[in-house]
């Protein structure tokens, strides 16, 4: 897991020792969604975004049992990274991101966000129970859920648990790879969301090009 | 569960040639050894990819990221940085594959890296140990115990 910090705003966070929030904690987004279905390409567009906008941002990304791709090209492309407890794999995924959350929010008084790319093997709900222990409530976690319509087949079948768990904690979800699916494969998607979460927000796009307008207004 | 089906296996590859070569003709050459390894794997419908990721490393800024997701054997790949020649480039595979052994994919890459020396005599192909970064290893920074088990593996 490694942790990657930029940007200048300074704000005000402090904790107490029992790690009770005295004032605003920076909000949690978390990109969740299967392996290579564009988490940290949109990341990196929220990164953009919030770094435009001036915030400092953490970024957490966890690849445990891969090499750690997507992190050595973030700190390439000028991000700092720090590995905190990196490789751990003796430990629980669960206590290693309660760790590394809690770290973020005592030694980083001037966060604006922390962004979560967990690994696109990890089941969401998993996730919650360390960063809940870390003082959020569920609602606080503004989980984005990064559906790749390619993966509609595989979804529909073999991870329909994962599928249904993560449309069932998204805050809201992006159809991307719009380029690669035709439209009836893209109303499939909305249908299989709409099915486990009628009104659930659900932007489409190609995340090559740029967030769409709504998405960034809602991020 | 279907996490357990998917073993991730590292490789690290170094290409490199007696004559400085475009960043362009690297990306490609990459690339064409990334299609030779997916196509071999893609032949067992029951294997699955996840995602293959690479990154080619140029300097300490510029990469080039490639990635495979699924069958369709099509690469994505994205370059970041300047262009320029060079005689060598660095390359990390991150292999995530469902129903193959960590044994067979290395022989897949090892036959794709053969498959390329033969068609390009220019280049040479490296594959070098892996990274140790899987079994017992923690990484916390400098010689720092683990904050969470202190160096009690469970
Ligand atoms: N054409 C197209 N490609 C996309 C889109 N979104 C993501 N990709 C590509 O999909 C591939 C995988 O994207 P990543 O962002 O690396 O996926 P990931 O979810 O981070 O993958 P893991 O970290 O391995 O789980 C990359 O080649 C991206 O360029 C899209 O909207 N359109
Ligand atoms: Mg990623």
């Amino acid at each position: 897991m490694s942790i990657n910090c930029w940007g200048t705003k300074r704000g005000i966070l402090m904790c107490n020792k029992n790690r009770e929030l005295l004032s605003d904690r920076p909000p949690v987004i978390l990109f969740s969604g299967f392996l290579g279905s564009g988490k940290t390409t949109m990341l990196l567009k929220t990164i953009e975004m919030l770094s435009a906008a001036d915030k400092k941002c953490a970024i957490i990304i966890n690849e445990i049992g891969e090499v750690g791709i997507d992190n050595r090209q973030m700190r390439m492309m000028g991000y700092d990274v720090l590995d905190l407890f990196g490789g751990c794999v003796c430990c629980t995924m669960k206590v290693t991101l309660e760790a590394t959350v809690n770290h973020l929010l005592e030694d980083y008084e001037d966060l604006d966000y922390i962004l979560f790319e967990p690994s696109g093997m990890a089941n969401p709900l998993s996730l919650y129970p360390a960063i809940m222990n870390c003082g959020y409530r569920e609602e606080e976690i503004q989980n984005v859920f990064v559906f790749d319509p390619t993966r509609i087949a595989l979804y529909q079948k073999r991870m329909n648990q994962l599928f249904n768990d993560s449309i069932n904690l998204a805050k809201c979800v992006v159809i991307n790879k719009l380029d690669q699916v035709n439209q009836s494969e893209i109303e499939t998607a909305v249908k299989m969301v709409e099915t486990i979460r009628p009104g659930l927000k659900t932007y489409k796009m190609n995340l090559n090009e740029a967030l769409s307008q709504e998405l960034h207004q809602y991020l | 569960m279907y996490q357990e089906e998917f073993l991730p296996v590292v490789f690290n590859i170094r290409f490199s040639s007696n004559q400085a070569l475009p960043v362009e003709k690297w990306r490609s050459r990459i690339q064409d050894v990334l299609h030779l390894y997916v196509n071999q794997i893609c032949k067992d419908d029951n294997r699955m990819i996840g995602h293959i990721k690479a990154l080619a490393q140029i300097d300490e800024k510029d990469f080039i990221k490639f990635s495979c997701v699924g069958n369709s054997n099509a690469i994505n790949s994205n370059f970041h940085g300047n262009h320029q020649d060079l005689f060598d480039i660095n390359v990390i595979i991150n292999s995530l594959v469902s129903n193959i052994s960590e044994k067979e994919s290395h022989v897949f890459l090892e036959r794709s890296c053969q498959t390329m020396i033969k068609r390009d005599s220019e280049i040479k192909i490296q594959i070098n140990a892996k990274h140790d970064r899987q079994s017992n290893h923690h990484h916390h920074g400098d010689g720092n115990d683990c904050p969470i088990c202190h160096g009690h593996h469970h």
